[in-house]
Order: structure tokens, then C-alpha cells, then sequence
């Protein structure tokens, strides 16, 4: 018998542990990217050409290294965070085989044969059970 | 098994799925941009490295950037960054609460669309301009 209170076991226990965090750091990230993108864009656009010289002249100027660097550490992070949320959202889903149309197996109603490894949808794409 | 009201998530769109409004195809874009701009990182992070390599490593890639091919990618990557940008500000708007009214929110739309573009074809001018006589 575990003596711990209930509100113990609930907390910090939600479905991704992190979920608040994710999304923090996904909006900062934002933030701090829309002054950086338009400096880059803005930095890029005005070089006079893409010569090797030209470059790394550019890219050695006093602050473009370190805003530079931002740029590409806060970019991964954004878009290590942006793609997560991706897969997270669509990976459920397949490809009904007889429709074509993306189906989300766990909230078919009305069938619950599985068609290989995945479930089967009937609720709206109208393939029997034993075609699939 | 009753037939209950199900909220729209076994079907997007047409019968028993939301209706389709234009925030919707923005809203999906703005994925799709997000997705197409980790590649376009990529490419940033390929041609820094190509410059860290030195000149000669730098030299060799050099044609590979300035190629028309390179420059349309160019062009579709500020035309996807540009968006995310916009649409990216409308999202945090939408975080603070500013905007949720379907009217401000359509307004934002057609702002966003408006701005990408403008500042794209600005950004898409300068890339083919960039350098076009020694090429």
C-alpha cells in the first residue's frame, strides 16, 4: 500500500512530462529568431557577392559571427521543436489502403479489426472488414 | 456501438468536417513552410561549412550556389521563410490573445499574404539581381 497523497502521484505527471516547457521554448525561440532572420536576411541580401573573400570577411565581422551562430543554434532548436509537434500531430494516422484518405484508427467507431499491424477505418471510407 | 456527435478529427473537411476558409490553408502552409525551412537550414549550415573548409572547398561549391537552379530554391526558401515570418508574428499574437475574432483574424490573413508578398519578391529580385553580370 503506498502512503503517498494523490495530488503526489498527479503532478509533473501529464502525458509528455513537459509539455509547458515545449511550448515556451518554442514561442522564445520565435521571438528571439524574428529580429535575427530579418538582420540575415538583410546581411545576405547586401552582400556585394558570394566570393570566398567576401564571405568570410562577412562572416568574421565583429558581431555577424555571434549573431550568426544564434541564428542557426536558435533555428535547429525551433525547428527540432516545430517538426516534434509535426510528427506528434500526423503519427497516428494512416493510410486507409482502400480509400486513399488519412484516417485516425483510435477514434473509428465502428470497427476494430486490425488490417496488418493497423487498425482499419470503416466509420467513413465505407471498406468492409474482410476487403481490408 | 450508438452513433454519437464526434468533434471533426476522423474527417478534415466536407460532410461532418469543418468548412473550408482560407485561415485554414494558411494554417497548414505555415507547417509546411516550417518543414521546408529545416532544409533550408540545412543548406545555410552546407554552405557555412563549405566556407570553413576553406577557399578551395568554397570555390568548388561556388558554381553549385550561384546556379539558377540553386537561386529558384533560394527564392521558394525566402518565400517560405517570409511567410512563417508573418504568419509566425500572427501566431504570437494569437498567444497573447490579440486577434481571435474572425474578422481580425481573416484581416491578419490577408496581411500576411499581402507582406509575404512584397518583401519575397523584394528578397527574389535581389537574388537574381545579386551578381547576374558574372555569372
Amino acid at each position: 500500500m503506498s502512503l503517498r497523497a494523490p495530488l503526489a502521484k498527479v503532478l509533473n505527471h501529464g502525458a509528455a512530462h513537459d509539455g509547458v516547457n515545449h511550448w515556451w521554448v518554442q514561442r522564445v525561440t520565435a521571438l528571439a529568431l524574428a529580429p535575427l532572420v530579418i538582420w540575415l536576411l538583410w546581411q545576405l541580401l547586401s552582400l556585394p557577392d558570394a566570393n570566398y573573400l567576401t564571405v568570410t570577411a562577412w562572416i568574421r565581422y565583429s558581431w555577424n559571427a555571434v549573431l550568426l551562430s544564434f541564428v542557426v543554434l536558435l533555428a535547429s532548436w525551433h525547428g527540432w521543436l516545430g517538426l516534434q509537434m509535426v510528427i506528434e500531430d500526423y503519427e497516428h494516422r494512416f493510410r486507409c489502403p482502400r480509400s486513399r484518405c488519412w484516417c485516425y484508427p483510435r477514434s473509428c467507431t465502428r470497427c476494430w479489426r486490425r488490417a496488418g499491424s493497423m487498425p482499419c477505418c470503416a466509420s467513413h471510407c465505407g471498406a468492409s472488414h474482410e476487403r481490408l | 456501438m450508438a452513433e454519437r456527435p464526434l468533434s471533426p478529427f476522423t474527417k478534415m473537411f466536407g460532410e461532418g468536417g469543418y468548412r473550408w476558409a482560407y485561415t485554414n490553408t494558411l494554417s497548414i502552409l505555415h507547417r509546411a513552410a516550417g518543414v521546408a525551412l529545416i532544409f533550408a537550414l540545412l543548406g545555410l549550415v552546407v554552405w557555412l561549412i563549405s566556407a570553413s573548409f576553406g577557399a578551395a572547398s568554397y570555390a568548388a561549391f561556388l558554381p553549385l550556389l550561384t546556379s539558377l537552379p540553386a537561386r529558384i530554391v533560394m527564392s521558394m526558401a525566402v518565400i517560405a521563410l517570409t511567410f512563417h515570418f508573418f504568419n509566425g508574428l500572427r501566431h504570437l499574437a494569437w498567444d497573447v490573445g490579440w486577434g481571435f475574432e474572425r474578422s481580425a483574424a481573416r484581416r491578419s490573413a490577408a496581411l500576411v499574404v499581402a507582406g509575404t508578398f512584397i518583401v519575397s519578391a523584394f528578397c527574389i529580385y535581389c537574388i537574381f539581381a545579386h551578381g547576374a553580370g558574372t555569372r
